[in-house]
């Protein structure tokens, strides 16, 4: 029975066009608001509130001058009042740094903990990458405000929005000791940086433009020292040939030890060439050099010809 | 700037000094197999001299206080020239007074 009347009354109660006249409002609002805007609904409501405003200003201004004139001690109240008005703009919330702040030292942080295991690639120091409006505001929110704000420690301000940075950043993703250098406060990450790696080697420029001299002459070194062995090697082998007593019963046998170090010279001067030419590109790229084959092919080489001229002798006897 | 500042601006790390070191040692190593082949073959020998003098020349160049430029002409022209020794070292080797057992 109970739930006879329930039915009877909730399809009585089921209004089909407030539904309507809702999916309607809901649907197409934007329509609703252009449709307003087209007959000019905007244009009164808003002349009208705005002289609406016109007429009320007036009377409150007034209304205050006579509260302020009737009171003495609201006189008083008035320049009391004054300067802490003037002060609230440069209030230290208000003077806040700006979110773009927050973003680089994220973004330097972050890169900083990419970029380390890979490479010596340093940015630069904190100090420089503060922006300067920013150190600007603070200095004059420290001078307005006087001795409250000056005795009030500034680094650990600067340690309480360096972790708002911790918070906003995975935790996983930076490796532990950036993460307490960064919670302990800018200036302290940049001493355990330093302290953490001392001495960092000058690193090569990242992108385009030529490397660092130092690294062009090392790379040119060593690709002349690549030369020598080349040289030493054509040298040896030439000597062997030509200079060495022959082997008792084995025709070939000082060729079999000199040719090979010939042909070896000349391989290691041209492959030596061949990796000055790309270790210089990566220096120019920025990115880690090579590892050569070259050292593995001169040292099995070698050891083969030695392990040839060692049989040879002690079959020559 | 005094004078030590200078260079050690313009020569950090004494690197121009080493390289030119390194050209003068490859100089030499190219005049010393220019003499063993020159025991052997009188023009090839020579060759191989002048050789070490044109590496010598370059090394100069090198090493001067010339912007970092114009290195891949110079050290492939050192390629070129111990690719050649090298080849000539080969002929030498296999065509050369010794080679008895090619040339019965």
């Amino acid at each position: 029975m109970v739930t006879l009347v329930t039915l009877a009354v909730a399809v009585a109660a089921r209004p089909e066009p407030a539904w309507a006249l809702m999916t309607e409002a809901n649907v197409c609002p934007s329509w609703r608001r252009l449709i307003r805007l087209a007959t000019g609904v905007f244009a009164l409501k808003n002349a009208s509130q705005f002289f609406a405003i016109m007429e009320a200003a007036p009377e409150l201004a007034t209304g205050l001058a006579e509260v302020a004139g009737a009171d003495e001690d609201g006189a008083e109240l008035g320049l009391e009042l004054a300067p802490e008005l003037e002060l609230l703009p440069l209030l230290e919330q208000a003077a806040m740094p700006a979110a773009s702040a927050h973003t680089s030292r994220i973004c330097w942080t972050t890169l900083r903990a990419i970029i380390q295991p890979f490479s010596n690639f340093s940015p630069p120091p904190a100090t420089q990458r503060t922006p300067v409006h920013d150190t600007g505001v603070r200095q004059a929110v420290a001078s307005q405000l006087g001795a409250v704000i000056q005795s009030w420690p500034l680094r650990s301000w600067l340690a309480s929005s360096a972790e708002d940075d911790v918070g906003e950043r995975p935790a996983a993703a930076v490796p532990g000791r950036v993460r307490t250098a960064i919670s302990a406060g800018e200036e302290t990450q940049t001493d355990a940086s330093d302290r953490a790696r001392p001495a960092p080697p000058p690193a090569p420029p990242v992108t385009g433009g030529e490397p660092d001299a130092r690294y062009t002459f090392a790379n040119e070194r060593t690709f002349l020292a690549w030369m020598r062995t080349a040289l030493g090697l054509v040298a040896a082998g030439l000597a062997i040939v030509q200079l060495l007593p022959p082997f008792h019963g084995i025709r070939w046998g000082r060729h079999a030890i000199g040719v090979p170090l010939i042909v070896l010279g000349g391989v290691v001067a041209v492959v030596s060439y061949l990796e000055w030419s790309a270790n210089q590109r990566a220096l120019r790229q920025g990115d880690p050099p090579r590892r050569s084959w070259l050292p593995h092919v001169l040292a099995a080489t070698i050891a083969l010809v030695a392990l040839v001229a060692a049989v040879m002798a002690l079959i020559s006897g | 700037m005094s004078q030590a500042q200078r260079s050690r601006s313009h020569d950090p790390g004494l690197a121009r000094a080493r390289t030119s070191l390194a050209w003068t040692r490859t100089a030499l190593a190219f005049a010393g197999i220019g003499a063993v082949i020159l025991r052997r073959d009188l023009t090839a020998g020579l060759v191989v001299l002048a050789l070490s003098v044109l590496v010598w020349s370059v090394g100069r160049l090198a090493g001067g206080t010339g912007p970092v430029r114009g290195r891949p002409v110079r050290l492939l022209v050192i390629t070129v020239a111990v690719t050649g020794v090298s080849l000539v070292a080969l002929g030498l080797a296999m065509f050369g007074p010794q080679t008895a057992w090619i040339r019965p």
